[in-house]
């Protein structure tokens, strides 16, 4: 055994106290010390009301049951995506979580769509998404165990009221012995300039040494801000969006299991229902509109009674260099932002956490902190090159927004993998799965469909289709309403039962 | 990167292909060739695209005489349904779970590379961890595969996940004349035309530049789509035809195949040895009563059809498998396996032929990236083989130059014993693990999780993991 090793966690919010209950279950209590320190007076942005499947490894692994997650949470479930007016004005699609369709010898799911609609198929291509097609209809239920069934074709995950997450981690996080220090930091004291971080001082006297520091201090980047390894790299020439305008609002009926995301003059809003409430948001390029247009925009396309003030947010589209410089580690906010399209907020934080953890310091770490960086920011652009593929694939003229987007220059990355699937339908499909719904989405189809297809007659193929659809529909019509389902999970928890429920503020 | 115009984005499409795939010709019939002739006729045929076999006896004559394959081969036969009963049978293959590497300052205490794919967590650390951290515990055996292959026994996973007697996967040591008979026969009962030619030339579109046809000695013309290229490191297609360069590699693996003998052995020992001398290595199969040894020795610069190297296996409407492409000599490792994720990934892109422009690009740098994961696993093997040979004062001649990735691979596991080959990679995680620790030089990096337990939990660990497998090796 050698010396407990300190871990101050700079900040609390989402990033901060997942990344607290995340250490406080993984690492030994006999062998590391952890301390949060955050403020009251220093809100939170909250990032992260919709979110990706991987969010139920994260809780998994924390042991933490799905019954008391919803509860605690306000959460409703996720099958996808809805996007609105992206390829066009009066289109709709949904990006689904899971299988689109099935493929068949080989061939992929979506050259067979396409083949067949050129044959005369007449049916949307999310109607071969179990995902999809129940969430269109308000349904859920977790998916069948059975690899051979129907029902296991789809995954999920969550909204969430990411407040009320970060104080269930923290009781999480707390009761496994992380200390909370409730103080706002005045300085960060380092060994020399550009060295690693000694002790953070805070405003109420006190002083905390660690060995690792954390910085989830969101945008202000208060711990891995000065160094000069840890350059902001900006990303604005790809993606314009730099505010955000935020609403919570009343319910207006029965909760829906997906993400609205609906193009708008100058960038998109956002409807994300929860159990008691629909956050919504407009996120936009301030150089194309005012926020007092903005805000008007949101206020007269709310589906409820709003529920408080405008919030308005700036933000800048980017990562940080290195993640990690010396002693100190950025997680959620403070390493990059990228706008919540695809609702991948929770998924990078969760990201650093699970590499900082396989990649835990010893003695020395250069070999690992570079490591560690090289794999985080190949993830932010992954996602960048995915967020900035909607963007791209629109042939909206109808503001300067959209039109200025159709004249933008892709990174090298990103035009490879558009002009594979716009040549011949090509996808990696182990990192690029979901392409074919979001590029058909909006319209852009392959230019060629697999020649294997050919050997397929055309009814014959038609009527595959239309049984897969058919048999998509019985499936699915065998689910339970989303909110009848989730009333019936909620009664049985303790949670529940006991008042501990979360959502009582916005 | 060509620039990519928002307006072209959008066209409709007006039909399902703009020139259908009917026929693809495999140029050469070494066991690149044939495995690629086998799988494409089990996956295309019933889409009425036929496949055909030029042989070249040329190519043929020149083949390596083994191949040793690991679980790739048999996922290989099950995906192109090769029947396992009728292989086992050929009488030209001999099963192996680990590899032994002796090196002179050790002869008889050689190392043991096991084809181990799962080994139990400590706690949710890694079992090498565990090992490296109790030091005096590092000789402890743990690994199913290699304590069958010390005891001489050739043993056969479980199929129990989760279970030790299921941790590893069998190699197997193929003899190239047989495999390719029995290919050959499995092609012909898949309906593959072949035919014979002593030489050949080709003709080409002269505005795309694609090989329309092929020309045989006996001038008989075949029409093409497209072409596979199995003549080997002549690369009649690829290189000579299509003119695409060759990358040599030599300085990572400066090795080069000096002979091969083959002498009568009653002994039926399982697995591969490999001996590391003062010039090289030698690598000893035992297959079919015969000893077969194949002597590897290190050289200074390329020698000419046996130098490592590569070449994109994609251009116009051609595609080169096996050494028409890459040549790669690991011990105990076939390039067979990259031709096996190649005609996996060429059945992922029929979709797109015949016009790579597109996709080539993906195609040949996702083929690169494989090849050097096989010669960046060869090249350790090798760097820590040469670093033992230096210890007796007859150092090799030249010595392997390590890869950037390599290197910083090495790097990370000096200092935290930690590897970031994902569990699904071309060669297995575990075997990453063996050969990073054969070659690293810092004995005392580990898990700083380790530092939290007690050392006497660890130590009971091992000793439960090493019960067991002593209790499975007598049952077999």
């Amino acid at each position: 055994m050698t010396t407990p090793q300190h871990i101050c966690i700079a900040g609390g919010g989402t990033a901060g106290w997942m990344t607290a209950a995340a250490l406080a279950n993984r690492l030994p209590h006999s062998h590391y010390r952890i301390t949060l320190v955050e403020s009251a007076q220093i809100g939170t942005v909250g990032v992260g009301e919709s979110t990706i499947p991987h969010i139920r490894q994260f809780n998994s692994a924390l042991g933490i049951t799905e019954e008391e997650f919803i509860a605690a949470t306000s959460a409703t479930w996720k099958l996808g995506i809805e996007f609105t007016d992206w390829g066009k004005v009066g289109d709709s699609y949904i990006h689904p979580f899971g299988e689109l369709g099935r493929p068949l010898a080989g061939i992929e799911f979506h050259h067979l769509w396409q083949a067949a609609s050129l044959q005369g198929l007449d049916v949307p291509i999310e109607s071969f998404s179990v995902a999809a097609v129940a969430a269109r209809q308000r349904k859920f239920s977790p998916p069948h165990a059975s690899r051979e069934h129907l029902l296991s074709t789809y995954t999920y995950a969550y909204h969430l009221d990411a407040s009320a997450y970060a104080r269930f981690l923290r009781d999480y996080a707390e009761q496994r012995q992380v200390t909370r220090v409730e103080a706002q930091i005045r300085e960060v004291k380092r060994d020399h300039q550009g060295g690693p971080i000694t002790a953070l001082s805070l405003d109420n006297g006190q002083e905390i040494s660690a060995d690792w520091f954390i910085d989830c201090t969101g945008f202000r980047s208060l711990l891995i801000g000065d160094y000069s390894q840890a350059e902001f790299i900006d990303w604005s020439e790809w993606l314009k969006t730099n505010r955000a305008v935020v609403l919570p609002c009343e319910k207006d009926g029965p909760s829906r299991p997906y993400t609205k995301a609906m193009a708008r003059e100058a960038g998109w809003q956002w409807q994300i229902p929860l159990q008691h409430r629909i956050g919504n948001g407009y996120v936009y390029c301030s150089d194309y509109i005012s926020d007092e247009d903005a805000e008007h925009t949101l206020r007269s396309t709310l589906p409820g009674e709003a529920l408080a003030d405008a919030r308005f947010l700036d933000f800048k589209a980017g990562c940080r260099k290195q993640l990690w410089v010396q002693n100190c580690v950025a997680i959620g906010l403070s390493a990059g932002f990228l706008e919540p399209l695809e609702s991948t907020s929770i998924f990078l934080i969760q990201m650093g956490i699970a590499k900082f953890l396989e990649h835990l310091p010893g003695t020395h770490n250069d070999a690992t902190r570079n490591q560690y960086n090289r794999e985080l920011t190949e993830q932010y652009q992954v996602i960048r090159d995915f967020i900035i593929l909607h963007y791209y694939l629109t042939q909206r003229y109808d503001t300067p927004f959209w039109r200025d987007y159709q004249a933008m220059n892709l990174p090298d990355s990103l035009t490879e993998l558009i002009l594979a699937f716009r040549d011949c339908g090509l996808v990696d499909k182990q990192q690029y799965g979901l392409w074919p719904a979001v590029c058909i989405g909006q319209r852009l189809h392959p230019k060629q469909v697999d020649s294997r297809v050919a050997a397929i007659p055309p009814q014959q193929l038609i009527g595959m289709l239309n049984q897969l659809k058919s048999d998509i529909a019985a499936q699915v019509a065998t689910l339970p309403n989303m909110d009848d389902y989730l009333s019936s999970l909620v009664a049985q928890t303790p949670l529940q039962k006991s008042g501990m429920r979360a959502g009582g503020q916005v | 990167m060509s620039k990519l115009f928002q307006r072209d984005l959008f066209e409709t499409p007006t039909n399902t292909h703009g020139r259908a795939l009917k026929s693809i010709w495999v140029v050469g019939d070494d066991v690149h060739g044939l495995s690629t002739a086998v799988a494409f006729a089990t996956a295309l045929k019933p889409f009425g695209i036929k496949v055909g076999v030029v042989s070249l006896p040329t190519v043929t004559a020149k083949q390596a005489s083994l191949h040793s394959c690991n679980g790739h081969l048999f996922a290989f036969h099950r995906r192109y349904q090769l029947p396992e009963r009728a292989f086992m049978q050929s009488q030209g293959v001999a099963f192996f779970t680990a590899m032994s590497l002796a090196t002179a300052s050790r002869p008889n205490k050689p190392v043991w590379l096991a084809n181990d794919t799962w080994l139990p967590l400590f706690n949710g650390i890694e079992l090498h961890q565990v090992k490296r951290w109790l030091s005096d515990f590092a000789s402890v055996e743990t690994s199913f595969a290699a304590a069958a292959a010390k005891a001489g026994k050739t043993v056969f996973p479980s199929g129990q996940q989760g279970t030790l007697g299921n941790s590893f996967e069998l190699g197997a040591v193929v003899d190239t004349e047989a495999y390719c008979a029995f290919l050959t026969q499995q092609a012909l009962e898949r309906g593959v035309t072949f035919v014979p030619s002593n030489d050949i030339a080709f003709e080409r579109c002269p505005h795309s530049g694609d090989i329309t046809t092929l020309l045989l000695s006996n001038n008989q013309r075949i029409q093409c789509d497209w072409v596979v290229d199995a003549t080997g490191p002549q690369a009649r297609v690829i290189g000579q035809a299509l003119k695409r360069p060759f990358e040599s590699w030599h300085a990572y693996s400066p090795i080069s195949l000096s002979g091969e003998t083959t002498e009568q052995s009653a002994s039926n020992t399982p697995g591969i040895a490999v001996s590391v001398n003062d010039t090289g290595y030698q690598q000893v199969q035992y297959l079919g009563g015969k000893k077969r040894t194949a002597t590897f020795t290190a050289v200074h610069s390329g020698v000419g059809e046996c130098e490592a190297g590569f070449r994109d296996p994609v251009s116009h409407n051609c595609l080169a498998v096996g050494p028409a492409a890459y040549h790669i000599d690991v011990p105990g490792m076939s390039t067979l396996h990259t031709t096996h994720r190649i005609i996996e990934r060429f059945l992922n892109v029929v979709p797109c032929l015949p016009a790579p422009a597109t996709w080539g690009r993906a195609f040949n740098r996702t083929t690169k990236q494989d090849c050097e994961h096989l010669r960046d696993f060869g090249c350790l093997l090798l760097s820590a083989m040469a670093t033992r040979q230096q210890i007796t004062g007859k150092p090799w001649q030249v010595l392997p130059k390590l890869s950037e990735s390599l290197d910083q691979a090495l790097t990370l596991f000096n200092e935290s014993a930690r590897c970031t080959v994902p569990p699904d990679a071309m060669i297995h995680r575990q075997r990453w693990l063996d050969a990073l620790a054969l070659a690293s030089s810092n004995e005392q990096a580990f898990e700083p999780l380790l530092n939290a337990v007690s050392q006497a939990s660890g130590q009971q660990f091992l000793q439960r993991i090493a019960t067991q497998i002593q209790s499975l090796v007598s049952q077999c």
